[in-house]
């Protein structure tokens, strides 16, 4: 098991190493002076010389790459032509609201995903099937922006039940520690604020998880009906168990962990797919970030925000990959 | 003697089709029955409907367990005979085991869903493991299926299943998916526990080399249908259905030549979507009359046992 | 929770209602965006300041935008850019897909465990994303947006790909084919890749769905199509400001999107099911 732990590892560090690698390409690859798309549009010809200075782009394209991965160990992505911060100390600020948000998205597709999906197994081929079937090929089809936009309109705007945009309601924000306005409501003892956090990620979430959650119902559908066939669920019910047993302790949780590695890696697309929603619930996280980044052409920070998304990836999939291990014995006991 | 599964006129019907056609079978206290047929002869949809396994499936005629009858009884009663009055084991204990629980649990099972506290099965589970040859069977109870041999694992699922001490264990082709030693080491397990416990078994297999040292009695199914029943001394000195002695046929025997080549049945078995008219076996039956073609046989009695040939009654046949 | 309906012995033979109507619906969405531009009822680029913001009725059937434009004639004008491009799309990532898992299977040890490598990097940024930074750094246009959802999309295809060419050259008769002394080019063309399509077809009709989905999510946030061509996802865009005054104007271009994915979507589903009647779903 160990051994295996240790290739993971490897395996990540490498990953992201390439990640890195496919980035510096990306901005050699963008056609027109570095030194000019480093230091803005609006950059005087001082600044721009800087700026070639600063990122060494006078030398060799290897020495320059070596200083790359130098500077991006000590976590220097570079300054935002926008903000005039390091990039790095921006995404700090904008990474919490999104993993706040992609969070609470996670835990409502797993809630409506997995009874979806074992309710369609239970009814295969029924008309409860072919009703949970289409509201996965609906949630699968719907796009994710609009969704979001229908949510705020007819719950948020027309019914006024949820708030329609922002983190916070004004005067229920909590100082800032961690950056997660639920966790730092918590930590200040702010129950209102805490309420108030969660009731502004409800609706962003919702929208966030359609398309996630019909990916993973229909997972669920699939492997619980062959969980429902296996023969040990045959012999559970020759032993004598009950349906519910059968369905709940026997199927389910075989049917769930090959599940995981399906949900590790949709936590990195929804990092990604964050931006739709966070664009109109007006959310300032990474998404809202890359997406001013792109429209400002504010190049560093745009490849800065892909890193970082793609260490997110790699890392929830380590995560993944390590709990089941755990889970599973198979994998557990063999060394 | 007393039977404590009388099984009659059973039907068991797949997707509208009709997979066994109006079995009987009695098994006796303690008695050793073996049903034996080709794949798809619904020797294992008669195992899996005598539990009603597949709620899919639907199941007629009558099973008396005890003098109590089975078919028609709700979910939850049969549920009360399952696993504690009737046992039942499974061909391959790869797969019939869950990979992702551990052997105590799956064992204690039976006992646990009866309301046997934790400890308490599981200290049973130990000793029936133990009983059955696993060897430090306490320390493993905590092991995962996959830590364990095919043969090993084939004891811990008759552990599961015996530990209610059942009045009959099914068993499915329980050693189909063991190597030849192990099957032999199963089978005399399988045979002393039932001894001592007073235990009926039913043995379902395709293999009548494992039969002779086993069963007291053999039925042998083709197509849905028993086509011939007798002790197990009178069937191995001669079957009375040109089916049971073309079975008989094609298996080898230490008592005939390396060189001389084994006989088969030849064709195909009938499937239940195609079965012929007449005898389902006529179009293999190399003996087959004008009669095979259009009548259905019955059972009838002969010697010690039964069979369902015309030829019998045309007196074509000698046992 | 009553029964467990799992029909154990028998395959289903009834094709479910969903798959029925999925071939059908297809051919009706692949009908319209063909000639979606020639039945638009009005000219869907007319701006009418006058005609701003009516409401679905008999003149306008789905309503006017901001600029006065028919709805619905830019519904039908923008089918076929999101229906084309969508396949075009798919049909790219499938080919390079192809290409680079050939390669990762013809070309020994070493070479597939560094292609595979290279699709774990791309994989691990998120598909959304990476179109995004490519299509912002290739300037903002349609034909961006394809290049870009192409890079985006490969790797998933390659993968696929390389898992059944490699069940399939292991199969007997590619090992036979081989031992006979077929090179390795022909063997792949000729022996390999035929048998091993069936899965990509099923990958491919799924796509499309996915991809006309992605590639409104681009054009939204600006970067697809500019404007006045007519963009479904541009259109939502288009839409957000007017959302609580005249609903229909980002409402009925996202229904739009909805619905051709969805019937992509059940289409591949139902190509699945034909194709591998053994998935049992």
């Amino acid at each position: 098991m160990l051994r295996l732990i240790v290739r993971r590892l490897l395996l990540a560090v490498l990953t992201i190493w390439g990640v890195a690698t496919a980035v510096f390409f990306m901005i050699k690859a963008i056609p027109g002076d570095e030194a000019r798309i480093a230091a803005g549009r609006t950059a005087t010809p001082e600044q721009i010389e800087q700026a070639r200075e600063r990122l060494g782009l006078d030398h060799s394209v290897v020495v320059q790459y070596g200083e790359y991965l130098q500077r991006l160990l000590h976590g220097d992505l570079g300054t935002s032509v926008v903000t005039f911060q390091p990039i790095s100390s921006d995404l700090a600020t904008v990474l919490p609201p999104t993993l706040e948000l992609v969070a609470l998205t996670m835990v409502i597709n797993v809630l409506i995903a997995v009874p979806l999906g074992v309710f369609s197994a239970l009814r295969l081929g029924r008309s409860g099937d072919t009703a949970s079937r289409l509201i996965m090929v609906l949630g699968g089809g719907v796009p994710v922006f609009w969704l979001a936009l229908m949510l705020q309109y007819l719950i948020g705007s027309r019914l006024g039940w949820l708030p329609i945009s922002g983190r916070n309601d004004y005067g229920l924000e909590s100082p800032h520690v961690t950056g997660l306005a639920t966790v730092d409501a918590l930590l200040a003892g702010n129950v209102a604020g805490f309420t108030d956090a969660i009731r502004h990620l409800v609706l962003p979430a919702l929208a966030l998880s359609a398309p996630f959650l019909a990916v993973v119902a229909r997972a669920i559908r699939s492997s619980m009906v062959g969980a429902l066939k296996a023969d040990h669920v045959a012999f559970a019910r020759a032993k004598g168990a009950s349906n519910r047993r059968i369905i709940w302790r026997h199927a389910l949780p075989n049917a769930l962990v090959p599940t995981l590695t399906l949900l590790g890696m949709q936590f990195g697309w929804m990092m990604g797919a964050a931006l739709l929603v966070e664009a109109v619930f007006s959310i300032p996280g990474v998404g809202t970030y890359l997406n001013s980044a792109v429209t400002s052409q504010d190049t560093y920070a745009v490849l800065g925000a892909v890193l970082v998304l793609g260490l997110v990836f790699i890392l929830a999939n380590l995560l993944v990959d390590l709990v089941q291990f755990w889970l599973d014995p198979r994998t557990r006991v063999a060394s | 003697m007393t039977s404590v599964l009388r099984i009659h006129g059973l039907t068991v019907d797949v997707g509208g089709l009709r997979i066994v056609d109006g079995l009987d079978l009695d098994l006796r206290k303690g008695e050793r029955v073996a049903l034996v047929g080709e794949s798809g002869s619904g020797k294992s949809m008669t195992a899996r409907a005598l539990l009603r396994l597949d709620p899919s499936v639907s199941v007629g005629g009558s099973v008396l367990f005890q003098g109590k009858e089975l078919i028609g009884l709700p979910e939850k009663e049969v549920r009360k005979v399952r696993g504690s009055q009737i046992a039942m084991v499974f061909q391959d204990p790869t797969t019939a085991l869950n990979p992702l629980q551990r052997i105590g649990e799956q064992v204690a099972e039976p006992l646990r869903l009866r309301g046997v506290g934790r400890r308490s099965a599981m200290k049973q589970a130990a000793e029936m493991l133990d009983r059955l040859g696993v060897p430090r069977a306490a320390e493993r109870l905590g092991a995962y299926p996959h830590e364990f041999s095919g043969g090993m694992k084939q004891r811990v699922m008759l552990a599961a299943a015996l530990i209610t001490r059942p009045k009959v264990l099914i068993a499915d082709e329980p050693t189909t998916a063991l190597d030849v030693r192990v099957q032999e080491q199963v089978l005399t397990l399988i045979e002393q526990l039932a001894a001592e416990e007073g235990i009926a078994v039913l043995l379902i297999t395709h293999d009548l080399g494992i039969v002779a040292g086993f069963a007291d009695r053999v039925a042998v199914m083709y197509a849905g249908r028993k086509v011939e029943e007798n002790s197990v001394d009178a069937f191995f000195a001669g079957p009375s259905h040109p089916y049971g002695k073309g079975l008989l046929a094609s298996v080898p025997r230490v008592d005939r030549a390396l060189t001389e080549r084994l006989d088969t049945v030849p064709g195909v078995p009938a499937k239940p979507s195609a079965r012929p008219a007449g005898c389902a076996f006529h179009p293999r039956c190399a003996a087959a009359i004008d009669r095979c073609r259009t009548d259905a046989p019955v059972l009838l009695t002969i010697g010690t046992g039964q069979a369902a040939c015309h030829l019998i009654e045309e007196g074509a046949l000698r046992c | 929770m009553t029964t467990l309906a799992v029909p154990r012995f028998l395959p289903v033979f009834k094709i479910p209602l969903l798959d029925r109507i999925a071939y059908p619906a297809t051919a009706v969405f692949v009908l319209i965006a063909l000639v979606g531009p020639w039945i638009a009822p009005h000219d869907p680029y007319q701006v009418d300041l006058n005609q701003a913001l009516l409401a679905p009725g008999a003149g306008h059937w789905l309503g006017t935008d901001s600029a006065g434009r028919d709805i619905l004639s830019r519904l039908l004008a923008g089918a076929r850019t999101t229906v084309l491009s969508s396949v075009v799309v798919t049909v790219g990532a499938a080919v390079v897909g192809i290409v680079v898992a050939a390669v990762a299977a013809l070309g020994g040890r070493v070479v597939d465990e560094v292609v595979m490598r290279v699709c774990d990097i791309f994989l691990s940024i998120p598909g959304m994303i990476l179109a995004l930074g490519v299509a912002a750094a290739l300037g903002p246009s349609l034909r961006s947006t394809i290049i870009a959802l192409v890079v985006a999309l490969w790797p998933a295809f390659a993968r696929l790909v390389r898992a059944v060419l490699r069940e399939t050259m292991a199969s007997t008769y590619v090992e036979s084919a081989r031992t006979l002394g077929v090179p390795p080019g022909r063997l792949m063309l000729r022996h390999v890749l035929p048998n091993s399509l069936d899965s990509l077809y099923v990958q491919a009709a799924l796509d499309v769905s996915g991809v006309i989905v992605l590639m409104s999510g681009l054009s939204f946030l600006g970067v697809g199509a500019q404007p006045p061509s007519a963009d479904w996802g541009a259109m939502v865009a288009d839409g957000r400001e007017y959302v609580t005054t005249a609903w229909w104007v980002a409402t009925v271009p996202g229904l739009a999107i909805t619905l051709t994915a969805v019937v992509f979507g059940l289409f591949g589903d139902a190509l699945r099911v034909r194709l591998d009647p053994t998935l049992g779903d």
